[in-house]
């Protein structure tokens, strides 16, 4: 993918989105409906179903779209957590981990996360994109954390590696 | 005013009974935590001091889904694990230099539908160095400090952010499934 983002919320939103493999997608029209805890985003599914793109093209569409209200929430004005994100997003779909969610932590940050057998492998990112990994398994005495400060970004493919 | 909730067990109202303290906490008692969410760490469970908790002494685990917050799961820890628990890291440049530990205090909070409602406070020392002996500044986070205050844990700082990060692992390594 480009290094383009977009924040559904924001004025200055792109009208096109360019995703790997050239594909693009054209904003049309977009309802964002946050309600916790599980956040849903409703777009236009006709304009989805009937444009041709590919399924990682509209799943993208659909979890970004999520991230940004969630970064919109939280009052985050850093343009570096929306472009992590879109690229953490992108590398999911790489990695065939179709199953990620968007939330919040109790702490104003922003969340991603997946559920793998009872293992919750979360990817929190603060306001200032500083990143810290937790996994947080059934036997909750074995969860660990690693911090990934902005100075010392990690490679996103080994960040969704661990996800 | 008196509970409007429905169904909470008679013994659970407050009434203004008596207020404990702290050291009123024995080390067999437990504290049992709901989680609205299965994912400990997301909103709003994930909060990192003034963890909301049901105090085992106060309240029957059989009846711990009868008072709100309402939940269909929850976790729990023996009060001596949070005894036992401190997390120190020395700060070696910049402000408040020394070492830094961070402990728990307990604070009996009863609501007016669940006498049993305490809450999980950090505590934070700052000692001039490893061995403790001089005690330079010591804060402890209420809920209030921690949301409209300007707490030194909370500072923007990589060394503040891990520390309180570790803090956090450290309360969801305590706090098991039953």
């Amino acid at each position: 993918m480009n290094d383009t983002y977009f924040n559904p919320l924001k004025q200055s939103w792109p009208q096109q989105i360019e995703l790997q493999g050239g594909e693009s997608i054209f904003y049309n029209s977009f309802q964002a409906d946050y309600k916790e805890p599980n956040a849903q985003v409703q777009y236009d599914r006709n304009y989805l179903a009937e444009s041709g793109k590919s399924d990682d093209c509209k799943y993208f569409y659909t979890v970004f779209s999520v991230f940004s209200i969630m970064y919109d929430l939280l009052n985050f004005e850093n343009d570096e957590v929306l472009k992590i994100g879109s690229k953490i997003i992108w590398e999911c779909i790489n990695q065939e981990k179709k199953d990620i969610q968007i939330s919040r932590t109790g702490e104003n940050e922003l969340l991603i996360f997946r559920n793998v057998r009872g293992t919750f492998n979360n990817i929190i990112i603060d306001g200032d994109c500083d990143i810290e990994f937790m996994s947080i398994p059934p036997d909750r005495s074995s969860a660990y954390n690693i911090y990934y400060p902005l100075d010392e970004s990690p490679k996103i493919e080994t960040l969704v590696n661990n996800l | 005013m008196p509970c409007q909730t429905e169904g909470v067990p008679e013994y659970l109202h407050w009434n203004g009974c008596q207020v404990y303290n702290d050291s009123d906490f024995a080390s067999e008692d437990s504290l049992y935590r709901i989680t609205e969410n299965p994912n400990e760490i997301e909103f709003p469970s994930g909060t990192i001091t003034a963890l909301s908790c049901k105090w085992s002494q106060l309240i029957a685990e059989s009846d711990i889904f009868k008072v709100p917050p309402f939940g269909k799961t929850y976790k729990y820890a023996v009060i001596q694990s949070l005894r036992d628990f401190s997390l120190k890291r020395v700060k070696d440049n910049g402000d408040n230099t020394g070492c830094h530990k961070l402990t728990c205090e307990l604070e009996h909070i009863p609501e007016e539908c669940d006498y049993s409602h305490c809450v999980i406070l950090i505590k934070h020392e700052i000692f001039s160095n490893e061995l403790e002996n001089e005690l330079v500044a010591t804060f402890c986070y209420s809920y209030e400090i921690w949301q409209n205050g300007n707490p030194l844990l909370k500072s923007k700082s990589k060394y503040y952010k891990q520390l309180r990060g570790d803090y956090r692992l450290s309360m969801i390594k305590i706090f098991s499934l039953p």
